[in-house]
Order: structure tokens, then sequence, then C-alpha cells
């Protein structure tokens, strides 16, 4: 598994090379893998394919009950009203039954596939909920989107019209060259002289159209990340009166777009019209060449008319089956790319296991009512639940968070030796406050990334309330600890809904008071519906400043033993930022407050503070005791954020 | 950019039409040509069975051979050539609606982006399009391939069958296809259910994504899953409520044929005893029936494509007809005109947002002057940002409040203000280009120097070259994750290397700490010394930097406005906001000392 993601790159040159014989085999493991999915239900499986023999019996019948009718009765002079009548009846008969179970097969198996997907979509969102920061950092939100939503769609191709034709027209050609043995083996055996030809081009048109089919699907992305990226950004260029250059940059490939699409038009317009073609030059064969064994009186004229009949339906399955193989195709790359996912292991976490947060100081008796357990109504049969189940466990005790945190000479780096944090050494004792500065990049986020253990670090020991932060559950550690980042997301749904985060265990009443606490609640209130007041895509109808203001409710509104604020304030105006503070003295009471703030003003009160420079520690103590330090880095800091007044008449001066 | 008519989605697909109808117009007659010669075959087929059952000669056999293989060839010629004209020129025409789509959506202001968000834009742009093409490629030219089988089909069964056998046979046909209209009209919701389901279940992983790091940091994984399965779970139940009913079409169409088929076993063995039939004609007639089951059910598919196509025109049409709310009025000024020295007015500007009645800015009224540099302050949410978003015609004003240069901006051009304008809105973005392209962004004019010196300006140029491919570094998932600061810097830089006459900085210093701000906004008032400014900021210590300041109150009124010194002396709002942020006490003395000492440090920096 490691290398998988290594070799993403490589695979996509190879596919695009398409030709390899690897791709070839790793399409075949991806078929195979994908057609064990019809494991989730053996019970539909087995009756989709009872109606499947059923249905394709009937199709296989009807020629044979015309054949029969030839043969004896179609004769000038003979009229046998009762086996006419006969005849009718079973032919009404046989459609009646065919038509029904044609239609019961069709539900059984779109009820398949459809179990089939949503069991994929869970599997791939829920493996990807546990996978951890690094995993996002590296692929891009649009990305992974791509692969839950068009991926996805993709199969749905797949499993509702492939496979289900593949079993369907699969049934129904074995039936048909039985039975056509039966009838006349010599004559069976010439017409089928004609499969290999159509296997021949059938494979002929894949091999050249797999190209083509990557490249336009890429090229499709490429489009759809393209309108993506320039509808998130056009107020940019506007600004800037880029629009023509965008414009010209958005025909170059909508036109490459196209000039693809033709192409893979002719092979569309190749494959299906020759097997039709096919098909009818055998009929052909069969009456210029078969027609004097006729005359010979060798070969009954209602056989051969069957044959006629049965080779126009024996080719017409595999012309529909190639025309589905352009799905099948692409589809197979899809899978590649949702298997990729599944089976990255690498990169997750595992939020379940692990002592619960607190656990040493004896089952606690506050039972904080678990978060999760109120919203079982839409937990899916498949193991979710057990998750949820183990994760409630783990949760339980979360109040039972001392709230002291450690570092032991901590190195960290995101990539190479390209190191962020440099040996740091710090211990806050449970229930102060504690205040990072220092200038952008110093390491102070990465810092609060990782008292989340949103990475871990390369070198040095991370401690909770004494043990190792590893040996914490995750999700259990993360509920004790809540943070308030720089960069404020917003979920659609009302205002309470981004509050509580669809956490039952939060009471209305706590939301309020988070809000108040959070100097919101005034605000939410001037909205018209109040907390149900529902939020735009990504908040837009908030300011900055009114968002942050809701994710610090939302971060008061878990009772956290420890509050992380990570450039909290920054974007909210002087006064509400003192109004937060004055709201956070009391929320903060008797919780660990990790603080990293823009403005110093903000943290004079914490009971240490430490000045970052380029990942190291350089000073700490109080801000007296640092403010003492002549050239020292905190004092820098503060006096430059102080002294406004004299900045200004230098600059005012020198400008 | 001037008042111009909107297209909607039929103008631009019949001016498509105008330039390309040959193609089309081709195309469909081998459409004609193709099932023409396709329609020969069952005939051909009862000549050649009348013949062997009548002993005849093999070398009229075989001539009948002959031309079912010349009909099966032309046939299959005749395809191919119409679906490469036709589908063709419909790919044609999806490729051109894109493009102007596009066009269009570079028009468009603010107002629109707040009120369609960008799934649903996308969603358009790309599988509404697609489903024109389907509409007049396949789904037209099946409804037209099924006209010609009818009518051929009915020609050729009254010469076998005679009339009234005819009539029965073609009799289901329009009952069939009303059922089908019928149910394809019920499906048509439950198709519109589908798609609602999906995009409900799209819109939960983009957000579950964007916001992993709540998610994460709240744990809410578990719950998220459980969201994102019942959204799932919904969709499969849309799907199957589509599949229940759809599957119903297949059926009905054979059950439909071989009713017919058995009435034609009752009646035509009749007339063969009577002899007014050959069993050549009797097959030929299963071989017309047999090649009406396709047509009749490509019509149900033809139908669903077609009225897609109609609901994707409709989705189209909101778009396309949705008027750019900032435009050029007619009679501005002149296409050419240009910003001059860069003189700001206000006079008495009051603005509320589309639709919202309470006015978010009430009778601002400041005059700034060429090269002046205004700090603008206030509480959260009084309206800073609409101020400066108003100046780059962000939104749609009335006349007679905003001047610049004496020019009431409604009467500039819309490029000519922006051209000298230089506008960091405070969510800043970068496009996943290299970091050289996002601050050039595509100014030819501007040199790899002009580059750097914005970069440093903005004390990101060495933060740039530390990365392993410097300025040609990818900003994103193909390149490197820049830091906030850096992000917003770098956007600022975008808007600094075009050295514009005016510059509106909205708080976009946030991610970025006091002492790097501080020094960055005061070099840059050599790097721009003929710009005018106005710079939101929460930071007294960076207001104090600009000649006035102007302070909003919360429901978006001026409050107080001067110069640092005024308004610490008035003693009012700002004071107050210095005296907190400076830790209470007003400290003149360290405040001086570590003034100077930030200063000439920022001097260096820049120097």
């Amino acid at each position: 598994m490691p290398e998988k993601t290594r070799r993403g790159a490589q695979d996509e040159n190879q596919r695009a090379g398409g030709m390899s014989e690897y791709v070839e085999k790793k399409h075949r493991r991806t078929l195979l893998r994908l057609l064990r999915y019809f494991g989730v239900s053996k019970a539909k499986t087995a009756l989709a394919l009872t109606f499947s023999l059923l249905f394709n019996a009937t199709l296989i019948a009807q020629p044979l009950v015309v054949a029969a009718l030839i043969r004896d009765f179609l004769d000038p002079g003979i009229y046998d009203f009762h086996a006419i009548t006969l005849f009718a009846l079973a032919y009404i008969g046989v459609t009646l039954v065919g038509n029904g179970s044609r239609y019961a097969q069709q539900i059984t198996l779109v009820s398949l596939g459809q179990q089939i997907l949503h069991r994929l979509r869970t599997d791939l969102f829920s493996h990807i909920q546990t996978m951890n920061m690094r995993f996002f950092d590296r692929n891009s939100s649009g990305r992974i989107l791509t692969r839950l939503t068009s991926d996805v769609e993709e199969l749905q191709d797949l499993y509702a019209n492939v496979f289900i034709m593949a079993i369907r027209e699969g049934i129904l050609i074995i039936g048909m060259i039985v039975t056509m043995f039966a009838l006349d083996p010599g004559l069976a055996l010439w017409c089928l002289l004609a499969a290999p030809v159509v296997a021949g081009l059938t494979v002929a048109y894949r091999f050249i159209a797999r190209r083509n089919f990557i490249e336009l699907k890429t090229l499709l992305s490429r489009i759809n990340g393209y309108l993506a990226e320039h509808v998130v950004g056009m107020r940019v260029i506007q600004i800037f009166n880029r629009e023509e250059r965008k414009y010209n940059d958005f025909l170059d490939m909508n036109t490459r777009y196209y000039r693809l699409g033709l192409i893979r038009l002719i092979l569309n317009s190749l494959s299906n019209p020759l097997i039709v073609m096919i098909s009818n030059l055998m009929v052909a064969i069969l009456v210029g060449v078969f027609g004097e064994r006729v005359g010979l009186g060798l070969l009954d004229i209602a056989v051969l008319y069957t044959f006629t009949t049965y080779i126009r339906q024996l080719f017409d399955p595999i012309a529909q089956l190639s025309e589905q193989l352009t799905t099948a195709q692409s589809a197979l790359i899809s899978a590649d790319r949702i298997f990729d996912i599944l089976d990255n292991t690498e990169d997750t976490e595992d939020l379940t296991r692990g002592r619960a947060v607190g656990a040493d100081s004896e089952a606690d008796a506050n039972t904080d009512v678990d978060a999760d357990a109120g919203d079982g109504g839409s937990i899916d049969e498949h193991g979710l639940a057990g998750l949820r189940a183990k994760s409630a466990d783990a949760n339980n005790e979360l109040a039972g968070l001392r709230g002291e945190i450690e570092f032991k000479n901590v190195w960290f780096a995101y990539n190479g030796d390209e190191w962020v944090l440099r040996d740091v050494s710090f211990k806050i004792l449970p229930g102060r406050h504690a205040a990072f500065v220092g200038a952008t990049g110093s390491g102070k986020t990465t810092i609060m990334s990782l008292i989340l253990r949103y990475y871990v670090p390369q070198r040095g020991r991370i401690l909770l309330d004494g043990a190792e932060l590893g040996e914490y559950n995750l999700q259990g550690l993360r509920r004790a600890i809540a943070i308030v980042m720089q960069d404020v997301f917003l979920f659609s749904g009302d205002i309470e809904y981004n509050i509580r985060l669809g956490n039952e265990g939060i009471s209305h009443e706590q939301v309020v008071a988070a809000a108040a606490a959070a100097n919101c609640d005034a605000l939410i209130r001037s909205q018209a519906d109040g907390y149900a007041h529902s939020v735009a895509e990504r908040g837009s109808d908030f300011s900055l400043g009114q968002r942050q203001l809701i994710s610090f409710a939302r971060a008061l509104a878990v009772q956290p033993s420890v509050l992380i604020l990570d450039e909290a304030t920054a974007s909210v105006d002087t006064e509400t930022e003192q109004a937060i503070q004055e709201g956070l003295v009391k929320y903060a009471e008797g919780r660990t407050l990790v603080v990293i703030a823009h403005r110093i003003s903000t943290i004079v009160n914490s009971d240490v503070i430490y000045a970052l420079d380029h990942g190291r520690i350089v000073e700490q103590g109080t801000h007296e005791s640092l403010l003492a330090i002549d050239g020292g880095l905190y004092r820098k800091l503060y006096l430059l954020s102080m002294a406004e007044a004299a900045a200004r008449e230098y600059t005012s001066r020198g400008a | 950019m001037s008042t111009e008519k909107l297209t909607s989605t039929k103008e631009h697909l019949f001016s498509y039409f105008r330039k390309h109808w040959i193609r089309y117009v081709v195309g469909m007659i081998f459409v004609f040509t193709s099932t023409w010669s396709a329609m020969l075959i069952p005939r051909l087929l009862g000549t050649a069975i009348d013949l062997l059952r009548q002993g005849g000669q093999m070398p009229d056999v075989r001539r009948t051979a002959f031309m079912l293989a010349g009909a099966a060839l032309t046939a299959f010629v005749m395809r191919f050539g119409w679906r490469n004209f036709v589908l063709g020129f419909c790919r044609g025409a999806e490729t051109d609606l894109r493009q102007n789509l596009f066009a269009h959506l570079e028009r468009l202001s603010s107002d629109f982006y707040i009120k369609y968000n960008t799934g649903d834009i996308i969603t358009r742009a790309i599988s509404d399009v697609t489903g024109i093409r389907f509409m007049f490629g396949m789904a037209l030219t099946s409804l037209i391939d099924a006209g010609i089988v009818f009518t051929l089909a009915a020609f050729n069964m009254v010469n076998s069958a005679g009339p009234a056998m005819t009539a029965a046979a073609i009799a289901p046909v329009p009952f069939l296809i009303f059922f089908i209209a019928r149910i394809r009209k019920e499906l048509r919701g439950r198709q519109r259910a589908i798609r609602t389901a999906t995009s409900h279940m799209a819109s939960k992983v983009q957000e579950n994504l964007t916001g992993i790091h709540v998610v994460k940091g709240f744990a809410r994984e578990f719950y998220e899953s459980g969201e994102f399965s019942a959204r799932s779970k919904n969709k499969w139940k849309t799907e199957m409520r589509m599949a229940r009913l759809s599957s119903l079409i297949g059926p009905l169409i054979q059950t439909a044929f071989g009713a017919v088929f058995t009435l034609f076993i009752v009646f035509g063995s009749r007339m063969i005893a009577e002899g007014s039939m050959t069993l050549g004609q009797f097959t030929a007639f299963n071989g017309y029936i047999l090649l009406m089951v396709n047509p009749v059910a490509n019509i149900g598919q033809a139908i669903e494509r077609w009225q897609n196509g109609l609901a994707s025109i409709t989705r189209l049409d909101e778009i396309l007809l949705y008027p750019p709310e900032v435009y050029d009025d007619a009679d501005a000024v002149s296409p050419d005109a240009k910003v001059g020295a860069g003189r700001i007015e206000l006079r008495g500007l009051s603005y509320a947002y589309p639709g919202a009645g309470k006015p978010v800015l009430r009778d601002i009224s400041i005059d700034i002057r060429p090269g002046e540099a205004v700090a603008v302050t206030g509480p959260t949410g009084c309206g800073k940002s609409t101020l400066v978003s108003l100046l780059a015609r962000q939104w749609a004003l009335e006349g007679g409040m905003v001047y610049v240069d004496g020019q009431d901006v409604n009467r500039i051009p819309v490029r000519a203000l922006r051209a000298a304008m230089g506008y960091v809105p405070q969510d800043n973005f970068l496009f996943s280009v290299s970091i050289r392209d996002n601050i050039r962004f595509y100014d030819e004019s501007l040199s790899d120097e002009d580059v750097y010196a914005a970069a440093a300006a903005v004390s990101v140029h060495d933060s740039i070259m530390s990365f392993s491919d410097g300025y040609d570094t990818i900003v994103g998932e193909r390149g490197v994750t820049l830091s906030g600061g850096q992000m917003q810097r770098i956007a600022i830089a975008r808007a600094l290397a075009r050295r514009p006459k005016l510059l509106l900085l909205d708080d976009c210093f946030s991610a970025v700490d006091a002492e790097t701000e501080q020094s960055i906004l005061a070099g840059l008032r050599g790097y721009l010394r003929e710009t005018t400014a106005i710079i939101i900021t929460h930071r007294v210590a960076s207001a104090a930097l600009a000649d006035r300041i102007l302070v909003l109150d919360e429901g978006g009124a001026l409050a107080e406005l001067g110069t640092y010194d005024e308004l610490v002396a008035a003693g009012g709002r700002f004071c107050t906001l210095v005296r907190k942020q400076t830790g209470q006490e007003t400290g003149q003395e360290t405040g001086r000392e570590g003034g100077q000492e930030a200063g000439q440090e920022a001097g260096q920096e820049t120097a």
C-alpha cells in the first residue's frame, strides 16, 4: 500500500500511454473487486439472476414459436384454426411472462446497484473522515470532492448499466448459442465464425479509444476545476480587468475539449454501427450461401428464418455491450482512484482507539451526554454504529481532563527537514493562561496543530496531563480541546447548527450562553429569524469578524478543558475583541487557555508568554518580566504594537 | 462593456445554427438515407424467403442477398456520416454555448455570486450545457429517425398485409407514445428529486472537506459520516422511485407489439392460407414490427433528454439572462477615459444591499485628496468593507454619491476605474498558477523586477525566494501550501505591482502580525508616492500611519474624522480604542521610544 500513492503519478503516465500490460492487469483486478461488491446483497443478486434467466428464456422461445408456426402451418391451403389459436396464445403467454420478469429483473438490479453505490460512497466518505491532516494538505478538497461525486457517479453508470447489461446480455448470448447448436450445429458453427470478428473489433475499439477517453475525462475535470476556481475568484479577475485573458484561456481549453469530443464521436460512430452492419451482412450470407441447402431439402426454411432472427438478437447485445464499454473504461479509472483512497491506510488516524481523555481520574460521574448518541437516526448498517459506540465510550469522561500541556524538545517539519519547530519545550499548568507571540511563520500555529494532534512531531514528546498525546483517543482529545482558528469556516445550516455542530449534547440554552459569551448573541438576535437564521454558502452573508464571533461561540459551547485561540480575534474590531476578552475571563476560569495573538494588548494578562522566533522559543515569562529584557524580542513586538504615535511621526516625515 | 442586451440560451444556439446550419442539415439528410436503407432489409429478406420456398433460382436468391448486403453497407456508411455531422455540430454548439456562458459569468457582479453558489454554477456550466448537446443531438435525431421508421414501416406493411392489419399494427404507437409521455412527465419530477438528492450529497462533501479543520477539531467525523450516509441513502431512495416507473416503459412497448404480432399470427396465417399473402411478406411484417420497437423505446429516452434539455435551457437562462448589476451607463464619459490625480469624494453616501431594507452606510461625506492615505476603522459590521467595495463598483450605486476626480463613478467606464485601482478584498484569493503569474496577473507591461519590487514592498519576497521554485512555485494543490499571511501579502503584491492610482486595502493584514503590517504600511508610502489610499484596519497603530482616520459607528454613519492627533485629542471613540489597544494608559514615553525602533526597522526593510 505505501507505494500506492507514490505510484499515482506514474500510473497516470502509464494510463496515458495506454497499452501497457500493467494497466490491463490492474483493470482486471479493479473489475474483480468491483464485482465483489455484489456480495452486499446476495439475495438481490440471486433474485436478479433468476429473473434474468426467465426473461432471456422467453426471448429465445419467441422465435422458436414463430419457427414452429412457419414449419407446419404457414402454407397456402393449410389452415388449422385451433392450432393457430394455440400458437397465438403461446406467443402472448411468452410475451407476458417475459416482460413481467424483465420488469422485476430491472427493479432488482437497480436496487442492487444503488445499494452497492451507497455502500461505496459511505465507505469512502467515512474513510476520508479518518484521514489525517497531511492527507488533506496533499490532496486539495477539489480533488477529493471529485472522487466522492463524479467518480462515484461514474460507477453509478457502471453498476446501473454496464454490469446489469453484462449479466443480462451475457445470459442471452449463451442461451442463444446453445439453442442455435441444438437447431443446426453446422449452421450455428458458421454463424459463430462472425463472433471472433465482432469480439476482435470490440477489443480493437477499446484499444484505440482508451487514450481518447482518458484525455477527455482529464480535460473535463480540468475544465471543472478551472470553472470552480474562476467562479470563486471572479471578483479578482474583474477588479484587475483580466476578463479577456481568462476568456481566452478558457477558450483554449474548451476548444481542445471540442476536438477530443470529435475524435470520440468518430470512434463511437464506428463501433456500434459496424457491429449492426456485420449482423446484417451475416443475414445476407446466410441467405446467399445457405439458401441452396433449402432448395436441396437439407435445411428447413423455418430454421433458416430462425437463424436470421437469432443473428440479429445475438449481435445486438454484443453491440450494446460495446457501446457500454465507453462507460466501463472511464468507470474503471474512476474505480481505481476511489480504491486508491480506500486502500490508503498510511494517512489515516485512528479516531476511536486509545485511552479516554481523563480516564485515569476514574470513571467520571459527570456523564456528559455523548454528542453522537442523539443523532442515531441516520446511522448506517455497516459498522458506523459500532464505531460511534466505541467513540462514545471514549468520550464520556472528557470532563476529566486537567489540561496540563507539556512539550519536550519537539522538532517538527511539514516537509523534509524544513524545520518549523526546533527543539521546543514548555509546560503549561492546568488552568493557566498561556500566550505565544512571534512574527508570521515563527511556528505559533504549528504548535496549536500539534496540541490537537493534527500532526505528529518528528522528534520530541508532547504530554497531556502527563501522558503521551498519542495514547489518547483522538476524538476525545479534540473534544476536550476546543480551537478557534484564524480562517473561520461556517457550514450551511442555521446559526444554532453552526455553534452546536450537530452535537445533541449541547442544549439551546448552552448555545445561547456560548453566543453571549462570544458577544454575538445580539448580532444573532438582530437577524430576522435569530438562531434559526440560515447561513449562506460559507457564511458569505456575514463579515469576517461576525463569522469569527460565531466560530468563537462554537468553541465555547463544548465547554472545553483547554481552549486554543489561534489569532481568533484578528479580524474583529478592537471593541468587540475587548468584549470577548471580558466574556473570556469568566469562561476561561479554571480552563487552560492558549492564545496566539497579533495584538499584544490582548495577552498582557497571561500567566506565561512565550516568544517564538523561527521555530524556537527565545523568551518566556510574564508580560512584566519579558518587557524588562532589553533588546528582547517580546519587548520589540510589544513596543511596536504600542508605538503608533511615534511611528506615525516618523513615517510622515520619512514619506 | 456598455449596456448590452442579454442573450438567452436559445438565441446563442440559433446564432450558432445560422453559422453552421449546412453541417446540421446535411447530417439530417444522412439520417434519412441511413434509416431508409435499413428499412429495406426486412422486405429483401422476405423476398429471399419467398424465392427459397418457391424453389427459386439460386442466382435470383444471390442477387437478393447482394442487395441485402448493399443496404446494410449503405445504412452503415450513412449512419457514420450523420453521427459525425449532426453530433459534431452539437458538440460545436456545446462548446460555443459554454464559452458564451463563461463570458457572461465574467460580466456578472457580486450580487449574482452571492445568490448562486459555486457548485450550482459549475453544474450548470458542465451538465446543463451537455444536456443541451444531447437534446439537439441524439434526442432530436431519434425523434426524426422514429418518424421515418413509422412512415416507411406503414408503407411496407400496407403493401404486404393490407391496410387493416397495418392499422392494427400502427394503432398502439400513438397510445404508447402518449403513455410514455405521461410516464416521462412523472419521471421528470422524480428526476428532479434525484438531482436535488445528488447535489445535497455533493454539498455535504464540499462543506465537509473545506471545513475539515473544524470537523476534526471538534471531533465531528462520525456525525459527518452519519449525515452523509443519510443523504446518500436518500439518493438511493430517489433512484428507486425513478426506476420503479421508468422500468415500465420497455415491457410496456414489448407487450403491446407482442399483442400486435399475436393478432397477426391469427389473421396473417389465414391470409397465407387464402393465398393473399406470401410467407416472405409474413416474415417481413414481423421484421417491420421489430424495427419499430427500438424507435418507440428511443422516443422515450429522446423525450426525456429533450425535457432535460428544456430544463437545462431554463437553468442556463437563469444565468444568461441575469443582468450584470454593474455596467457602464450609456452616457459614461468616454470609453478611454482615465482616472487622473485620484481624488475621491463621497457626498452623502448611503447604501443598502439589494433586497435588504436596512442601510449599511448612512450619509458619509469625505473628500480625500490625491495621494492622501485614509484609514477606516469601526466596529465589526459597520460597513467598512461595503464602503470600499462600492468604490471598486462591486455593487451598483445610485449616482451623485461617489466621485473620483470630480466625476461620478457611475460615469467612469468600469474598466478604466478598475485599471487605476488596486483593490485587495478581505478574503483574498490566489489562483493555482505560479506566484509570479499571481502577482503579475497577466499584465504584460510588468517586468520581473516590478513583480519582485511589489513582493518586497509587502515583505514576502524573501519567503518566496526560499521556495525551491521561487517565483515559479505553483500556488495550491500542485505546489506549496502558503500560510494565510503569505497569501494575503501576495494578494496585496498583486494589487501593488500595477502601481495603482487608488489603493483600497480591506483589512488585508489580518493574518499578518502587527509588526510586519506596520512596517509594510510604513514602506508603502515610499512605494506608492502618488497613490490615494483607503486602508481598513482594526489596529490603531496601523491607522496612525494614515494621514487621516475615518471612524464609522455601528449604524454605518460617520462618527469621527480627522488626523490621529485630532482624534486622540477629541477623546472620542478612537481615543477609547487607542487606550484599549495600548493597554489602558497611553504610555507616551515608552510608546515614542518603541515607535522609533519600529520605524527605523521599517525603513531599513523597505530601503
